[in-house]
């Protein structure tokens, strides 16, 4: 159960869902492909990457506010997962937990990058899409926005920001939230509440915007 | 209200995904081992491995044998700063830049009927360090050393030839990383081991100390090597140097053999007087018509003999018997006094500390003081005990320069307040000859003239209470010798 309530506009940069990761039920489900793989099934874990790899590669591009880095984060960031995948999770707790390696994976970018260079580097060149031309203007008009917006959340101490971008931009649960970051849940509340306060309200007519006093109530 | 906008989620580009895809089902599939350390973990562990390692040092006992340079709180006291100070005096000072005031106490060592045996080391600017026995290392181009030395019985006494009651004594140093301990071999396989004392940077080296027990002083028991091993007891660095130098004087007499080794072993007797007895026998009751028989009963008898005589000479465990002190020629009965003077000081290790004394004087320039003199300069003196003793040294006037290079003083007598010594005089500095003992046959210059103002110099150690009595210092006997002065290194003047 989600403990913030949050309420989508309508406007054009919401025309999908915030987060990337839909309630939809999966078959299988993740800690049945996170079993597999736990075992060594890379087709397991192939499947897990397509299952999560737009939440992550846009949780990614918001942290880094570079389209072309976060896909090569993307990569290292299940790439590490793999390299951790004795790790036992909860019941459903693969993608906050991804998101975890991905929190990580940014703050560190520079030595996860350097760790994976090899595998990185045997990236084949990607080709060129006529059909992505038209993106492409977008997509460079999502990094001018989010650069906006890190300027804005650099304000934040660094652990206040991680809550806040996992709460309140990818719409993680305080729970999912905490398991993530690896800290109580009662200090995600307190670093959320603490970074809401700084940053004040969303405007409702831009993105998605976040009722903190109804969060704080709740 | 503030306003905080983000861009929506948008799909990796198309065709991307399925790329990615492929290259992680490639990465994963080439067998990469899960759940490695990272390298912050492995650096990490390293740390709490290292940390652990020094506070459960003192745990396992060894503090004892690490000098902490900077916190040791032993501070050395002015007679060891001045010893130090000596080393750094020109000319041919053995360090110039020994840090003499930052010396530090590396072991006490007791010995038995002798005292303690105290090393102290400070460190040279240039990165090495000198000890209190004088070894300096400079460039630490030599990562291990050990050397001998044969001590009188007490601090009092210098050893004496042949003598069974003295000290045999390797020191040394250790410049190895991971050095622990000293591993000693002797010739009876058996062996020894001691911890290297280590003092810390600057000095950053181990020391040692080890007497040799009297069992280890036999023929087929004595050191034979010294290993250097780290803590599991690998073998760092060997060194057979030092340990050959002891049978050296032992067969020169000067380092002592066991007492119980000089006992000839008679039984041997029981070989040659039947041997010989047979043989004059033999000879006595020559048959010519059985000659042949009788020759060989008899060289068979006499190498038999043979054989017995030279067990028995041998007995002694091989040693030959220690060669006779030598003596300083005798003096002829021609006199000529001169003009002398004389000065008493204290010495490192005396109650004085200091080793500035008066070496020359000239009539051009008066008296003058000479700081780099100093008893290491008198290696005949070395042995002279200076908490008892004073330096009386001697200087000749009217001589014509370079002249009177070497004098030596062979006897001398207080009579009244004036001392009348015997001297022999030579243009040629006094050579020593006997007292390393590494080189205890061949002579060596004990100084080298360091100016042309350095006249007629020589120098004794007296008791200190006949010290005090000396008003005046008379030549009464003196002798030209025109080769170098000889003196044996370890006779008392």
């Amino acid at each position: 159960m989600r403990e913030v309530q949050v309420e989508r506009a309508t406007g054009n940069w919401n025309s999908v869902a915030p987060a990337g990761h839909e309630p939809v039920e999966m078959e299988p489900a993740d800690s049945v492909l996170w079993a597999r793989s736990r075992a060594g099934d890379a087709d397991a874990f192939a499947l897990l990457f397509e299952r999560h790899a737009k939440a992550i590669y846009n949780y990614c591009f918001r942290r880094i506010g570079d389209w072309g880095a976060a896909e090569d984060l993307l990569s290292v960031v299940f790439l590490e997962a793999w390299r951790r995948r004795r790790k036992e999770l909860p019941p459903d707790k693969v993608l906050p937990w991804l998101y975890g390696i991905a929190t990580n994976v940014v703050h560190n970018r520079r030595r996860s990058e350097r760790r994976f260079r090899a595998a990185l580097a045997r990236m084949p060149a990607p080709r060129f899409e006529p059909d992505f031309v038209d993106e492409v203007d977008k997509r460079l008009d999502d990094e001018r926005l989010i650069k906006h917006a890190l300027d804005r959340l650099a304000e934040l101490p660094r652990p206040q920001q991680d809550v806040f971008v996992l709460c309140d931009w990818s719409e993680l649960s305080y729970e999912d939230a905490a398991l993530a970051l690896g800290v109580p849940l009662g200090t995600v509340r307190s670093r959320l509440s603490r970074a809401r306060s700084a940053l004040g309200e969303l405007n409702p007519a831009h993105g998605h915007e976040h009722h903190v006093e109804e969060a704080l109530e709740q | 209200m503030i306003e905080l906008t983000i861009p929506p989620l948008r799909e990796l580009p198309p065709a991307r995904l399925a790329q990615r895809t492929r290259h992680l089902r490639a990465e994963i599939a080439g067998g990469r081992r899960a759940g490695g350390p990272s390298p912050r973990l492995v650096a990490a562990v390293a740390l709490a491995v290292m940390l652990g390692v020094l506070l459960a040092t003192p745990a396992f006992g060894l503090r004892d044998h690490v000098v902490h340079f900077f916190t040791g709180d032993r501070r050395p006291p002015a007679v060891i700063v001045k010893k130090f100070e000596n080393m750094s005096a020109p000319p041919g000072g053995a360090s110039p830049d020994v840090l003499a005031g930052k010396a530090r106490e590396v072991m006490n060592v007791p010995v038995s009927g002798f005292g303690k045996w105290t090393v102290w080391v400070a460190p040279t600017k240039a990165g090495g360090f000198c000890t209190t026995h004088g070894r300096c290392v400079g460039d630490r181009s030599v990562p291990f050393d050990a050397s001998l030395m044969v001590s009188g019985p007490s601090g009092e006494d210098p050893p004496q030839w042949g003598s069974p009651d003295v000290h045999v004594v390797f020191d040394g140093y250790v410049d190895i990383d991971g050095a622990a301990n000293l591993f000693i071999r002797f010739e009876d396989g058996s062996s020894s081991r001691i911890p290297l004392v280590w003092v810390t940077p600057p000095i950053d080296a181990g020391f040692f100390v080890y007497e040799v027990p009297k069992k280890h002083w036999k023929i087929g028991a004595r050191p034979v090597a010294f290993v250097v091993e780290d803590a599991k007891g690998k073998e760092l660095a060997r060194e057979t140097k030092a340990a050959s130098y002891f049978p050296k004087l032992q067969k020169d007499g000067f380092a002592p053999p066991d007492a119980a080794d000089w006992h000839t072993n008679w039984l041997w007797l029981i070989l040659v007087v039947p041997a010989v007895v047979v043989a004059a026998g033999l000879l006595l009751t020559w048959s010519r018509r059985r000659r042949v028989v009788y020759a060989a009963a008899a060289v068979l008898a006499l190498a038999v003999g043979a054989g017995g005589l030279a067990a028995l000479l041998t007995s002694g465990n091989g040693q030959a018997a220690p060669p006779p002190v030598p003596k300083v020629p005798p003096l002829p009965s021609a006199l000529e006094p001169y003009s002398v003077g004389y000065v008493s000081e204290g010495f490192p290790g005396g109650a004085i500390a200091d080793d500035q004394y008066l070496v020359a004087r000239t009539r051009q320039d008066g008296l003058r003081w000479d700081r780099w003199t100093s008893h290491r300069r008198t290696p005949a003196l070395a042995d002279a005990d200076f908490a008892h003793q004073s330096l009386v040294g001697i200087f000749l006037l009217g001589h014509r320069l370079g002249s009177a290079t070497g004098v030596a003083v062979t006897g001398m007598k207080l009579v009244g307040g004036t001392l009348r010594v015997s001297v022999v005089i030579s243009d040629r500095p006094v050579d020593i000859c006997g007292a390393k003992p590494d080189d205890s046959k061949s002579c060596r210059p004990m100084y080298k003239p360091p100016s042309t103002l350095y006249h007629a110099f020589t120098a004794m150690a007296v008791e200190k209470a006949l010290a005090a009595r000396i008003h005046r210092v008379k030549v009464v006997h003196a002798v030209r010798d025109p080769g170098a002065i000889q003196v044996p290194g370890n006779v008392k003047p």
